[in-house]
Parts: C-alpha cells; sequence; structure tokens
C-alpha cells in the first residue's frame, strides 16, 4: 500500500495545522477557524477508520503502522472532533488567539498521533516533546490575572523533569541492549529475565506517562492546571494525554512482566493514587479541581490493570482509557454548556441544573455515574473487568482496596449530582436551551455510555486485538 | 595520565559548576556558573570522540544561551529577583529524596555490568551524523522543525500577550 495514505490521519493533522498557523496572519474569524477545524478532525476520523488494518514499517522501521498504533489514532481523533466541537465557543481567550489555538491544539493533537507509532526512543522522544510543547503554550492561554501564567510554569517544570527522567532512563537502556528501537530492546531485555538495572530503567522512562497520568507522586501539577487552564485545555489535557500515556505505557511495561518488583511498584502507585485522588477530591469546591483528583484516583485504577500484566490486564485497560475518554468529555460538554463566560465552576453553580436543562442533567448523571463505577454503564463495565484481571494474578488485596476506595469516591461524584437534581436554589433559574448539536451529542455520548457498558464485546474484542499487537 | 586528569577537570567542573548554579544567591553568579557548567560538558564531549557536539554545545549552549540567560538576569526588574527563604524542613525532605534516589541508581549501576566496547576517537564525523539524521532518523529530525516552529510561535504569543496585557 502506498506509504503516504498510511501516514494520512498525520499528514492531515500536520497540514491543517500549517493552515491555521497561515490563517492567523489574516483576519480573525472565530466561525471560519471553528468550521475548518470540525472538518479537519472529522476527516482524520475517516482516515484513521480507513488505515485501521494496515500494516507498514516507514522511515527506516523508526516509525511503525499496525492495528496497535491505528486504533489509538482512531481514538484520539474521535477525542480530537469532539474536542473542537467543544471549542465552539472561546469565550475565555483573548479574540486575537482564537485561530492560533486551533494551530496549538492540532500540533499537540499531532504529537500524540504520532506517539503511538513510534517504534525508537529517539522518534518518541522528539513526539513527545511536540505534545508537551503544544500543551506548555495552551495552558497559560486564558486571559486573565497571574495564576495563569503560575500553573503553566509549574506544569513546565515538572514536564521537563519528567522528560528529564525519561531520557535517563532511555539512556540507561541504551546501555545495555545498545539500540534505541523499542521492539529489538524489548526482545534483548527479556532475555534471561529483567536485571535491576532493567527494571528501573523501565520504571525511569515510564515516569513521563506516569506524570501524564497524573499517578501519585507525580500528580501535584493536576489540580492546579485543571482549574486555571481553560476548560477547552483542561478537556484536552484530561481526555487526549491520558489516552496516549495509557498507549505508551502498553508498550512499556509489558517488558518487564514476570518481575515482582515491577509489580510491586506499580501496586504502590496503584494504592497511592486510589489513597490521595479519592481522599482529596471530596473537599474540593470547584468543579475542575474535583475532576482533577478524580483523575488521579482513575489513573489508579488504571494501574490496577497493569498490575496484572496480562493480557486480559491489558485488554481491561484498553477498554478502561477508551471509555474513560468519552465519560470524561461528557462531563466537559455539560461544564462549557453550563459555563458561557468561560469562567471556572464551583459545584454551587450546578443546583437546579436537571430543571434548566433535563437533557444536559442526565448527560452529567451518567457520565458521573459512569466514572464512579455504577452498573451499567460503561465505567461499571471498565472497573469489573480491571478487577478480574488484577484477581486472576492473585492480587485480591488491591482489588478489595480498590473497591472501598471506588465506595468514596461515590460520594463526591454524587455530591455533584445532588446539586444537579436535588438541591433548591434561592435565586430564580434561567432555562438553558440546547442547540441541536448539542443535543446530539448529549444523546450520542448517553447512548455510548449506556450501550457499550451492557455490551462490552466489541470494544472487548478491539482490546483483545490490541493485547495481541503489544508483542 | 594527563588525560585523566583533564578528564577529571572538565567532570569535576561540571558537577562542581552545577552545584553552585543552584545554590548561589545571586542569580548573575548563578548564571555564570550554569555556563561554567555548559562549557565543562564540551569538554568532556571531546573526550567522548564527538567533536561536532562539543562545537555545538559551545556554539549554542555555551554561546547563546549562556549569553541570553544573563541577559535576561540584566533586563529583568529587581522585583524579581527577591530571595525567597527557603524553609529547612523542606531542604531535609528535598536531600532525603535525591539523595535516596541517587543511592539506589549508584547502587544498581556499580553492580551491574554494561557491556562496553572500545571505540575508536574521531570515529562519528561531521558527514556521517548529517547522513544518519537524512536517512535513518530522517523522521524525527522533520519532526524537531514542526517542535521549534511551535516553540516560537509559542513564545511570540506569549511575549505578544503579555506587552498588551502591561499597558
Amino acid at each position: 500500500m502506498n506509504h503516504w495514505f498510511l501516514l494520512s490521519p498525520e499528514l492531515l493533522i500536520a497540514v491543517s495545522s500549517f493552515l491555521f498557523l497561515y490563517l492567523s496572519s489574516h483576519t480573525k474569524n472565530g466561525k471560519r477557524d471553528f468550521t475548518l477545524a470540525l472538518l479537519v478532525s472529522l476527516g482524520a476520523v475517516v482516515l484513521s477508520v480507513m488505515t485501521l488494518d494496515s500494516e507498514g514499517s516507514l522511515f527506516s522501521g523508526t516509525y511503525k503502522i499496525n492495528f496497535f498504533s491505528q486504533i489509538f489514532k482512531l481514538i484520539l481523533s474521535l477525542g480530537l472532533f469532539l474536542l473542537v466541537w467543544l471549542s465552539r465557543n472561546l469565550s475565555d481567550l483573548d479574540e486575537r488567539v482564537g485561530t492560533e489555538y486551533f494551530y496549538f491544539l492540532f500540533s499537540a493533537t499531532l504529537g500524540f498521533l504520532l506517539l503511538p507509532s513510534c517504534s525508537e526512543f529517539i522518534t518518541l522522544f522528539v513526539a513527545l516533546e511536540l505534545s508537551s510543547i503544544a500543551l506548555y503554550i495552551l495552558i497559560p492561554l486564558r486571559k486573565g490575572d497571574g495564576i495563569d501564567a503560575e500553573a503553566g510554569i509549574k506544569y513546565l517544570l515538572m514536564s521537563a523533569a519528567a522528560t528529564a527522567v525519561f531520557l535517563y532512563g532511555a539512556s540507561l537502556l541504551y546501555g545495555m541492549v545498545k539500540t534505541t528501537d523499542l521492539t529489538v530492546a524489548a526482545t534483548l531485555l527479556s532475555q534471561g529475565g529483567l536485571s535491576p538495572l532493567a527494571y528501573v530503567a523501565l520504571f525511569l522512562t515510564s515516569v513521563a506517562f506516569f506524570f501524564k497520568l497524573a499517578v501519585v507522586p507525580f500528580h501535584f501539577w493536576a489540580p492546579d492546571v485543571y482549574q486555571s487552564a481553560n476548560n477547552q485545555v483542561t478537556a484536552l489535557i484530561a481526555t487526549l494525554s491520558k489516552v496516549v500515556a495509557v498507549a505508551i505505557l502498553l508498550r512499556f511495561l509489558p517488558m518487564g512482566e514476570g518481575s515482582a518488583k515491577l509489580v510491586f511498584i506499580l501496586t504502590l502507585l496503584a494504592i497511592f493514587s486510589l489513597l490521595i485522588g479519592n481522599l482529596a477530591a471530596i473537599w474540593q469546591q470547584d468543579a475542575k479541581r474535583l475532576l482533577a483528583y478524580s483523575s488521579v484516583a482513575q489513573a489508579g485504577y488504571l494501574l490496577i490493570g497493569f498490575v496484572a500484566l496480562s493480557d486480559e490486564g491489558y485488554r481491561a485497560v484498553f477498554y478502561y482509557v477508551s471509555t474513560y475518554l468519552f465519560a470524561t468529555i461528557a462531563v466537559f460538554h455539560v461544564i462549557t454548556k453550563l459555563s458561557q463566560d468561560g469562567r471556572n465552576l464551583k459545584l454551587n453553580d450546578f443546583i437546579g441544573l436537571s430543571q434548566r436543562s433535563p437533557l444536559l442533567a442526565l448527560t452529567l448523571l451518567l457520565s458521573l455515574f459512569s466514572l464512579a463505577g455504577i452498573p451499567p454503564l460503561v465505567g461499571f463495565a471498565a472497573k469489573w473487568f480491571v478487577f478480574t484481571a488484577a484477581v486472576e494474578q492473585g492480587h485480591v488485596l488491591l482489588v478489595l482496596f480498590a473497591f472501598i476506595m471506588s465506595v468514596v469516591s461515590l460520594y463526591y461524584y454524587l455530591t455533584l449530582i445532588k446539586k444537579a437534581y436535588v438541591d433548591k436554589s434561592d435565586q430564580p433559574l434561567t432555562a438553558l436551551s440546547l442547540t441541536w448539536d448539542e443535543q446530539l451529542v448529549s444523546i450520542g455520548l448517553i447512548l455510548f455510555l449506556v450501550l457499550f457498558g451492557i455490551f462490552p464485546g466489541w470494544i472487548l474484542n478491539l482490546g483483545d486485538k490490541v493485547a495481541r499487537a503489544i508483542g | 595520565m594527563i588525560k585523566e586528569l583533564i578528564f577529571l577537570l572538565f567532570a569535576g567542573g561540571a558537577v562542581g559548576f552545577a552545584l553552585l548554579a543552584v545554590s548561589l544567591k545571586n542569580l548573575f553568579h548563578a548564571a555564570l556558573c550554569l555556563a561554567a557548567t555548559l562549557f565543562s560538558v564540551a569538554g568532556i564531549f571531546i573526550f567522548l570522540g564527538s567533536e561536532f557536539l562539543a562545537v555545538i554545545q559551545l556554539l549554542v549552549y555555551f554561546g547563546a544561551i549562556g549569553i541570553l540567560i544573563i541577559f535576561t538576569i540584566m533586563i529583568s526588574p529587581p522585583a524579581l529577583l527577591k530571595n525567597e527563604t527557603k524553609s529547612v524542613s523542606k531542604f531535609f525532605f528535598a536531600l532525603a529524596a535525591a539523595g535516596s534516589l541517587f543511592f539506589i541508581l549508584f547502587a544498581l549501576l556499580a553492580q551491574s555490568t554494561l557491556e562496553t566496547e572500545t571505540v575508536e576517537l574521531g570515529l562519528v564525523s561531521i558527514s556521517q551524523l548529517g547522513t544518519l539524521l537524512l536517512t535513518d532518523f530522517v523522521f524525527p529530525f522533520e519532526v524537531i522543525a514542526l517542535v521549534l516552529l511551535l516553540a516560537i510561535v509559542g513564545a511570540i504569543i506569549h511575549a505578544w500577550g503579555g506587552a498588551e496585557g502591561h499597558e
């Protein structure tokens, strides 16, 4: 097959990002930029579907196309499409940077799209930098006071440190296997079991991605960044960035299969993420800060799938992260609609949502129930698969602890739902009318959360293929 | 013998000046120490047989970036140079964390045997580097172009917004 066709989703995103850069020097036109971005991201979805079953090794083997990379590209482009749609109203950005916003958004996504295909450390590092630098720019882009710059600098410094640790780990791995090729390194390393240095190096290379997932103790940036970045950028960090981190961890961590020490470290990380994420979320009054801590906790559940270090575990992780993306986007759909001027929402801003817009309230209810893991939604199925995979490998106590923590998490998710459905407002409520596309997206997301929760088989089959493609 | 001595000079310089760069109170002195660290690293590159990297290190890091940092410090308003008081407990906590990480890595590196190969000095020529960058590593090379463009546009956007905001 034509090599350029294999690269088509990335090429489309790259070319369109240049187009936005070109348009930024012309008259600003928010409507034009939004329509273009929406069409391009839809095109990327179509191209990802078309290349789904292709295989190929490009550029002297530094870039590999297979089912693993393409299914993640499909999920990422779907996420990008919804994120662009969320960006239809960028009221908290300076109008002068409206076009550049799309340039940065598409550059970040390009980095994300490249990452699952990179089969070599140098390419991986460069793609990681592309996405990280775009995020450094996007986080402080919101117009406002100095607090935005503070979160941006915090993210920049911590991310740079995480990248440095990644490079150090990669250099140790290179010292052991004398190649930067990931597949060759994986086979060489696993010969005769991992040496202590190898698994420490493996852990160090994973740190950059633990950082993106906001796993404790690499989570300190999350609450501040979630709070001070604008709602759409927060949605980008909360969704696409996490999916990519999981994709790369799915390539790295299986190298350590059978290593009890790696399992021990991952178990520790999972326990602390669950504990700190869930307990800290209870005290939050800012909706996005709450979501930040909830994402720390969700990273903990994801890690339980990695702790299993088995094909069932990888399959469960895939199911978990692909459904988590849509549940999170559903929450941000409600947030961006509710916060017309782009400000941060307090929990009290959700009061009376069920009367203002029943459909939006239902979207919030189902997505939060899904994050909490209530049957029959996708979040329940995801937790179920992750837990069973871990129990099969004998991690009963860890799963028991995670189960208790998910009961704790119900408290803060239910608080938000109670605000939307039960609490009475002392001020008169204004009706919130949804346009046809907002209704369509709400219904689409609700159907996704319910249908794939009841019939998880289709996504699980994809997960099986992903687990097979890792090796 | 002389060789080892010079190597130790550069390696020691890199570590020593790096320590000074993060511990000195005066920001200007710290910047000078950082430049000295970058210079010592260039020396280490020569010992590793990559003259090209050493030259680039001197031109870009020691020359351009070093001067840029010093300029930034001289231009910044003095209010930004305020010294934060350091908390003792934080210092010891950081020391314990960094120290234990160092100890673990040192112990691991000391007990594991990394195979070493003898590579002839001067083996990596600039033309070989160039050929590699445009053949085997052409993809990351092209992506770096995107990264640089992105970084430049981002810097302009933020500098521009800041200037407007202070009017």
